[in-house]
C-alpha cells in the first residue's frame, strides 16, 4: 500500500497547479524573509563593530599613556590612568555577539541593544538595555523566516490537507476504497505522511537555499532549526489528519482548521501572555525610580556614616592614613556599592517576577505550537527573551566585579600602571542556555503529533464513519 | 455465496432493514427493486461492512462480514451509482492505484487487457478521467472487479443516468462476469434492466423484502404490475 | 424594500447557524475579557504614575534650602500621563518609555519600556480591545461572509433568486447589509462597554475612533463579498480571503516596517550618544573653567560689562558659565534629536505612502493617533519634557548667578526656589491637531472605502 500511495500522491501533487504555484510563492516569501534577516544581522554586526572600534580607541589611549609612563616618560594625559577615569570614563564595552541563526529569527533583537558601556557611574537599577528604535516597527514586528514558518506555513498545510479524506467521502470514492481490504485511516495516514514528506523536502530545499543566500555555514544549530521546523510541520499535519477523520464535510473541515489556526497561533499566545502579566504582575518601575532617589539621597546625606559602614565591611581597604583622609571619590564609590546592595532586593523583585512569568509561559506555551516553535527558534538564534535576560544578568554581575576591581586603587589613591591594565576584568557573554529547551519543544511537538495520529488510527471502525448513505 | 440471516438495521426508532433473509449463489445476478429509502442501499452497505447490523448477520463465502471485514473485502468488488475517480489521473493510472490498494500487482499490459475486457476504447486509456463520460467510468469499475478477481459484485444503481447503449454494454459485462461464477447483488430502479440481466428479483418496501422471484417466472408487464401493486399498498 | 428583505434573510440564516453562535460567543467573550483586563491594568498603571508624579514632586521640594546647581543635578522626573483611550488602543505605549529624568547637562531618553519587562510572547500581541478590533473582527466578517454568494451558487438557489426579479445590485447590497449589521452592532457594543470604563471621556475622539473602525469593517465586508461573488466555491473563497487577511494585517505591516527601517535607519543608542559626546567636547563645558571655550566666554563677558576681573561682574560668573554651558548643550541635544526626528518623520512618510497597500495600516495609525498612543504623541512628550528641563535649568542658574559671588559654591538658595520650578504637565494633542496630522490616513481610508464599494458594484454585475 505504501509504495502505491507514494506514486499516487506524487502524481496527484505534481498535477495540482495550486501546490506547484504555492510552493513557488513559498520560495519567494522565504527568500525575502531571509534577505530581511540578513540585513538585520549585518546592521547589528556593523553597529557592534563600530562600537567596539570606538571603545578600542579609548583603551588604546590609556595603553599609550601607560606605556609612556612605564618608560619613565611624561604624558600630558597622565590623569587618564586614575582609577576613576578608567572605571568611569574608559569603562568597558559589554557586547552580545550575533549568532548565524539570528538571520532566520530576529526575535527580540530589535528591542534590545547588543553593546552596552559598563561604567562605574551607572546605577544597575536604571541601566537601560533598550535600543533606539521606532516603536511602530516593534509593534508590527519583522518579516523574518520565523514569521513565515510560524504563521504562513501552517496555512499552506491546511490548504493542502483539509479535504484529503472528506473529498473522498463527498465524492463517494471513499466507499470504493473501503470496499478494498485496507484500513482506511491507515491509508489516510500514509497519504498525510507522504504529503508531509513532500512539503518537508520542499521546505528543506527552500530553507537550504535561503541559508546559502544569507551565507550561513552548516552547523548543529542549523540542523536543530530544521528539526524544529519538521516537528512544527508534523504537528499541523497531525491536527489536519484528526480533523479529517472527525469531519464529514470539506467546508466544515476548512472552517474548523482555520479556527484552530486562529486559536493556536493568534489568540492563545496573547491570552497566555496576558495571563502571565496578570498572575505575576511586574512591580511598578516608576515607583522604583523614586525608591532609588530616596535611597541615593539618604546615602548622600550621610556620606561619613556610609564610608564608615563600608570600611567596617571591607577592612582590607583601610589604609594607614586613617579614615578622615578619604575624600569625595572614596565616598562616591562606597555609596554606589552600598546602594547596589540596598537596592538589589528591589531589583531582584523584577527579575523574580520575570522568571516566574517565563516559567508560566514555558508551561502554558505547551498549549500552542506557535509558541513552542517561536520560542525554540529564537532560543536557537540567541534572540529569545531568555538570552537577553542572561545578557542583562551577565552585565549586572560584571558591573559589580568591575567596580570591585577598582576599589583597592580608589582607596589606595594610586594610579593604574601598565601591568594593571592587563589585569582588568574582561567582559564576555556566556550563555548557559543549551539547546535542551529547544529539544524539549521539538519532543513535545512530535509527541503531540504521534498522539494525534494514534488517536486517528484508533478511530478506525469505531464510528460508523461511512454511514452517509443517501437512501 | 451471499447470505443475509435475519439481517436488521435500526437507526434510533427508524427500522431501515427489517429481518432480511437472502441467499445468492455464484453465477446469480440478484436485483433488488424498491423505492428510495426501501433499504436497498442499506443492504449493500451491510454487506460492505460500511455500517454494522443491529441484529442478524451478513455472510459472504461463509465469513460473517462484521467479524472479518478485511477478509471479505478481498472477495468483493463494489460499483456505486456514480463512480468517482481521480480526475487528474488517467483511467489506467486509476485502475493501477485501486487495484494496488486491493493488494494485487499487475504489469501494464495486464492492466490494459482488463480495460479492454471491460470494453473501454483503447484511445481513452491514457486520457485523464475528467474527460470521461459516466459510462466510461463505470467500465473502469468493472475493470477493477475483473482485476481483483472478485467473487462477489455489489452494485448500487450502477446504470442510472447511463444512456441506453452504455446501459446495455454494462449489462453484457455483468452477464459475462456471472458466467465466470461471480455472485452479483444489484440495487436498481430499472425494472427492464432487472428483468433482462438478472436471474432473481427481490422487491423491497420499508426495509422488508416483500417479494422474491426468479426472472424466468415473469414477463416485463407483469413485473411492472407486481411492483406498482406493492408500492401502492 | 428588496434590499432589506435580503438582509433580513441573511441575518435570520446566520442567527440559526451554530457556527455563528459559537463565533459570536467567542468574540464577545474575548472582547469582554480584553476590556476588563485592560481596564484593570489601566487603573493600576494610572495610579502608579499619579503616585510617582506626586512622589517625584515632593522629593524635589523636600530638598529644602540647597545650592541651585545641586538641585539641578538632583533633578526630577517627567511622567507621561496615561490617556483615557489607551484603554481601547494602547498603540506603541508598550515600546516607548513612560518617564524621563530631567537633570543638569543632559537630555535623557524616555525610559522604562514595558516590553522589556515581558517575555518574548509579548511580541505575539496583547489581548486588548484594539487587537480584537483590528485582527479578530475582520476574521469574523470573513468567516460569516465568505460563502454568502458562493453557497447560493453551490445550492442552486441563486438561479431561483434571480428569476424573482431582484436586481444583482439589490441582492449584493442586501447581503452586504446582512453581513455588516451584526458586526456593526458588536463594534458599537465594544465601544459602549469600553466607554463605560473610561474616565474623562472625550466623545469626539471616541466617536471618531468608532467611525474609523466601522469604515475599516465596511471595507473588509465589501472585499469579502466581492470575492464571494467572483468565485463559485466556498472553500476557495475562504482560502483566498484568508490569504488577503494575512497579507493585509500581518505581512504588509511587517514588510512596511522592514522596508522603512532599511530605507531610513535609526542610529543605535551607542552611535547617538557618541555623536552627542563628540559635539559636547568641542563646546563649552559649564564645569570646566580652563577650556578654550570658557576662556573665550570669559573675555567676551568681561568686555561686555567693561570690567577687568570676574569678581567685578554683577553676578556669579560660575553660574553664568553654567547656564551658557547648559544652553550650548541644549543646542547640541536639540540638533541631534532634530536629526532623529527627521528620520522618524521620513519613516512616518514611508509608512503613510505604504498605507494604500492595506486598509489595516491607515486604521492602525488613526486608531493610535486618536488614542494619543502613537509615536508622534510620544515625541511631543519628549519635546515637552526637554522644554521643561531647559526652563528648570534657567530658573536655577539665574538664581545662582544673581544671588552669589564668584566661587561661592556653598551658596544655598531658599527652599521657595524649588517651587518656582513649575510642575511638569503634558497635554495630548487636541482633536483638530490629530485630524490635521492624519489627513493622509483619512484620505487613504476613504479611498479604500470608496474603492471597495466600486469593486462591489462591479462584482454585482458579474454574479
Amino acid at each position: 500500500m505504501v509504495s502505491q500511495n507514494i506514486r499516487h500522491e506524487v502524481r496527484l501533487l505534481s498535477r495540482n497547479y495550486w501546490f506547484v504555484s504555492l510552493s513557488l510563492v513559498l520560495v519567494l516569501l522565504c527568500l525575502y524573509a531571509g534577505y530581511n534577516g540578513l540585513r538585520h544581522f549585518e546592521r547589528r554586526q556593523a553597529d557592534q563593530q563600530q562600537a567596539i572600534a570606538a571603545q578600542q580607541e579609548k583603551e588604546d589611549l590609556i595603553q599609550e599613556v601607560a606605556l609612556n609612563l612605564s618608560k619613565g616618560e611624561e604624558h600630558p594625559s597622565a590623569f587618564r590612568l586614575s582609577p576613576m577615569n578608567v572605571a568611569i570614563y574608559t569603562g568597558q564595552l559589554a557586547t552580545m555577539p550575533a549568532t548565524e541563526i539570528s538571520k532566520l529569527a530576529i526575535g527580540q533583537s530589535d528591542l534590545y541593544t547588543h553593546q552596552i558601556k559598563i561604567s562605574s557611574s551607572e546605577d544597575l537599577a536604571t541601566l537601560s538595555f533598550n535600543e533606539l528604535n521606532n516603536p511602530v516597527q516593534l509593534l508590527f514586528g519583522n518579516f523574518d523566516l520565523a514569521f513565515v514558518l510560524t504563521y504562513l506555513v501552517p496555512l499552506v498545510i491546511i490548504a493542502f490537507t483539509y479535504n484529503l479524506r472528506t473529498q473522498e467521502l463527498e465524492s463517494g470514492r471513499l466507499r470504493l476504497l473501503a470496499s478494498n481490504p485496507i484500513n482506511t485511516n491507515l491509508w489516510l495516514l500514509q497519504r498525510f505522511i507522504i504529503r508531509y514528506c513532500s512539503l518537508a523536502i520542499i521546505l528543506t530545499f527552500i530553507l537550504t537555499l535561503t541559508a546559502v543566500m544569507v551565507g550561513m555555514a552548516f552547523s548543529l544549530s542549523l540542523v536543530t532549526f530544521f528539526l524544529l521546523t519538521y516537528a512544527y510541520l508534523a504537528f499541523w499535519f497531525a491536527v489536519s489528519y484528526l480533523v479529517n477523520i472527525y469531519g464529514y464535510s470539506s467546508a466544515k473541515n476548512a472552517v474548523s482548521l482555520l479556527s484552530l489556526w486562529i486559536l493556536l497561533v493568534l489568540i492563545l499566545p496573547t491570552v497566555i501572555n496576558q495571563a502571565a502579566n496578570t498572575v505575576y504582575p511586574m512591580p511598578s518601575r516608576v515607583t522604583l525610580l523614586n525608591e532609588i532617589r530616596q535611597t541615593k539621597k539618604e546615602l548622600s546625606q550621610e556620606q561619613d556614616r556610609v564610608l564608615d559602614e563600608y570600611l567596617r565591611n571591607h577592612p582590607e581597604l583601610i589604609r594607614n592614613e586613617g579614615q578622615n583622609a578619604y575624600g569625595y571619590w572614596q565616598g562616591y564609590f562606597a555609596s554606589q556599592e552600598l546602594m547596589e546592595e540596598e537596592l538589589s532586593p528591589v531589583i531582584n523583585r523584577f527579575d523574580e517576577q520575570l522568571t516566574k512569568q517565563q516559567k508560566w509561559v514555558d508551561s502554558w506555551g505547551l498549549l500552542s505550537p506557535a509558541v513552542l516553535f517561536q520560542d525554540g527558534a529564537t532560543e536557537l538564534a540567541g534572540t529569545s527573551s531568555k538570552n537577553y535576560n542572561e545578557f542583562k544578568a551577565n552585565v549586572r554581575s560584571f558591573s559589580l566585579d568591575w567596580r570591585a576591581h577598582f576599589m583597592p586603587f580608589v582607596f589606595d589613591n594610586t594610579m593604574l600602571e601598565h601591568s594593571d591594565l592587563e589585569a582588568l576584568p574582561k567582559f564576555e557573554y556566556r550563555s548557559i542556555l543549551g539547546t535542551s529547551g529547544v529539544l524539549v519543544n521539538i519532543s513535545v511537538l512530535l509527541i503531540l503529533s504521534v498522539l494525534m495520529a494514534i488517536r486517528g488510527l484508533a478511530l478506525e471502525g469505531k464510528q460508523e464513519l461511512l454511514s452517509f448513505s443517501r437512501s | 455465496m451471499l447470505h443475509a440471516v435475519n439481517l436488521t438495521k435500526k437507526y434510533q426508532e427508524n427500522l431501515a432493514l427489517d429481518n432480511l433473509n437472502l441467499v445468492i449463489e455464484p453465477g446469480d445476478i440478484y436485483c433488488l427493486l424498491g423505492a428510495n429509502g426501501a433499504g436497498k442501499s442499506t443492504t449493500i452497505n451491510l454487506f460492505l461492512n460500511f455500517i454494522a447490523p443491529t441484529s442478524g448477520k451478513a455472510v459472504i463465502d461463509q465469513i460473517e462480514v462484521s467479524k472479518d471485514p478485511q477478509a471479505i473485502k478481498k472477495l468483493i468488488a463494489y460499483i456505486p451509482e456514480n463512480l468517482v475517480l481521480y480526475n487528474e489521473l488517467s483511467g489506467l493510472e486509476n485502475l493501477e492505484y485501486f487495484v494496488g490498494l486491493a493488494g494485487m500487482k499487475y504489469q501494464q499490459d495486464e492492466l490494459v487487457s482488463f480495460l479492454q475486457e471491460a470494453g473501454l476504447q483503447s484511445e481513452a486509456f491514457k486520457k485523464r478521467v475528467k474527460t470521461y463520460s459516466k459510462g466510461m467510468r463505470q467500465k473502469i469499475g468493472v475493470a477493477m472487479a475483473i482485476a481483483k478477481r472478485a467473487k462477489v459484485l455489489l452494485l448500487d444503481e450502477p446504470t442510472s443516468g447511463l444512456d441506453p447503449k452504455a446501459s446495455n454494454e454494462f449489462s453484457e459485462l455483468l452477464l459475462r462476469l456471472s458466467q465466470q461464477n461471480v455472485a452479483t447483488l444489484m440495487a436498481t430502479h430499472d425494472l427492464f434492466r432487472a428483468k433482462e440481466t438478472g436471474t432473481d428479483i427481490g422487491i423491497m418496501k420499508s426495509g422488508k423484502l416483500v417479494e422474491q422471484l426468479s426472472t424466468e417466472e415473469i414477463n416485463h408487464s407483469d413485473l411492472e404490475k407486481l411492483y406498482l401493486n406493492h408500492m401502492n399498498n | 424594500m428588496m434590499v432589506f428583505r435580503v438582509a433580513k434573510k441573511e441575518i435570520l440564516e446566520m442567527t440559526r447557524s451554530g457556527q455563528f453562535k459559537w463565533m459570536l460567543g467567542i468574540v464577545v467573550a474575548l472582547s469582554v475579557v480584553a476590556i476588563y483586563i485592560s481596564h484593570v491594568h489601566w487603573q493600576e498603571k494610572n495610579l502608579q504614575r499619579e503616585l510617582a508624579q506626586e512622589d517625584a514632586r515632593s522629593l524635589w521640594l523636600a530638598q529644602g534650602a540647597t545650592n541651585p546647581h545641586n538641585a539641578a543635578h538632583y533633578g526630577t522626573y517627567a511622567f507621561k500621563p496615561q490617556f483615557p483611550l489607551s484603554l481601547i488602543d494602547p498603540g506603541v505605549e508598550k515600546f516607548t518609555g513612560v518617564s524621563i529624568f530631567l537633570e543638569a547637562h543632559s537630555r535623557n531618553e524616555a525610559d522604562n519600556v514595558a516590553a522589556a519587562d515581558q517575555t518574548g510572547l509579548s511580541r505575539f500581541g496583547d489581548l486588548t480591545p484594539d487587537f480584537i478590533l483590528l485582527f479578530i473582527v475582520p476574521l469574523m466578517i470573513i468567516a460569516l461572509g465568505h460563502q454568502s454568494v458562493t453557497k447560493e451558487k453551490e445550492q442552486g438557489t441563486l438561479r431561483i433568486i434571480k428569476t424573482q426579479g431582484i436586481s444583482n445590485q439589490q441582492l449584493i447590497l442586501g447581503k452586504w447589509l446582512g453581513n455588516y449589521a451584526p458586526v456593526a452592532i458588536l463594534t458599537t457594543i465594544i465601544f459602549i462597554l469600553a466607554a463605560l470604563f473610561i474616565r474623562q471621556i472625550d466623545w469626539k475622539f471616541v466617536a471618531t475612533m468608532w467611525l474609523v473602525y466601522l469604515a475599516y469593517f465596511a471595507i473588509v465586508n465589501s472585499i469579502t463579498l466581492v470575492i464571494s461573488s467572483f468565485l463559485n466555491n466556498s472553500g476557495i473563497s475562504l482560502v483566498i480571503l484568508l490569504a488577503i487577511w494575512i497579507v493585509s494585517c500581518l505581512a504588509v505591516p511587517k514588510t512596511a516596517s522592514s522596508f522603512t527601517n532599511e530605507k531610513h535607519p535609526y542610529p543605535t543608542r551607542q552611535e547617538f550618544d557618541a555623536a552627542v559626546a563628540e559635539d559636547k567636547k568641542k563646546g563649552l563645558d559649564g564645569h570646566d573653567p580652563w577650556s578654550e571655550a570658557s576662556k573665550k566666554l570669559e573675555q567676551e563677558t568681561l568686555q561686555a560689562y567693561e570690567v577687568s576681573k570676574l569678581e567685578d561682574l554683577p553676578f556669579n560668573f560660575d553660574a553664568f558659565r553654567m547656564q551658557k554651558g547648559e544652553e550650548h548643550e541644549t543646542a547640541i541635544y536639540f540638533k541631534h534629536n532634530e536629526k532623529l526626528k527627521e528620520v522618524h518623520q521620513k519613516q512616518t512618510q514611508v509608512y503613510r505612502s505604504l498605507a494604500f497597500l492595506s486598509p489595516f495600516l491607515p486604521t492602525r495609525f488613526l486608531s493610535m493617533s486618536l488614542a494619543s498612543t502613537d509615536y508622534s504623541t510620544h515625541w511631543n512628550f519628549a519635546d515637552a519634557a526637554e522644554k521643561h528641563r531647559v526652563e528648570m535649568q534657567r530658573v536655577l542658574n539665574t538664581n545662582f548667578a544673581e544671588n552669589s559671588k564668584l566661587g561661592e559654591w556653598s551658596y544655598k538658595a531658599d527652599a521657595s526656589l524649588l517651587s518656582e520650578v513649575p510642575e511638569f504637565n503634558f497635554e495630548a494633542p487636541d482633536f483638530g491637531e490629530v485630524m490635521d496630522a492624519n489627513k493622509s490616513n483619512l484620505l487613504i481610508l476613504t479611498a479604500w472605502l470608496l474603492g471597495s464599494f466600486a469593486l462591489l458594484f462591479f462584482a454585482s454585475t458579474r454574479v
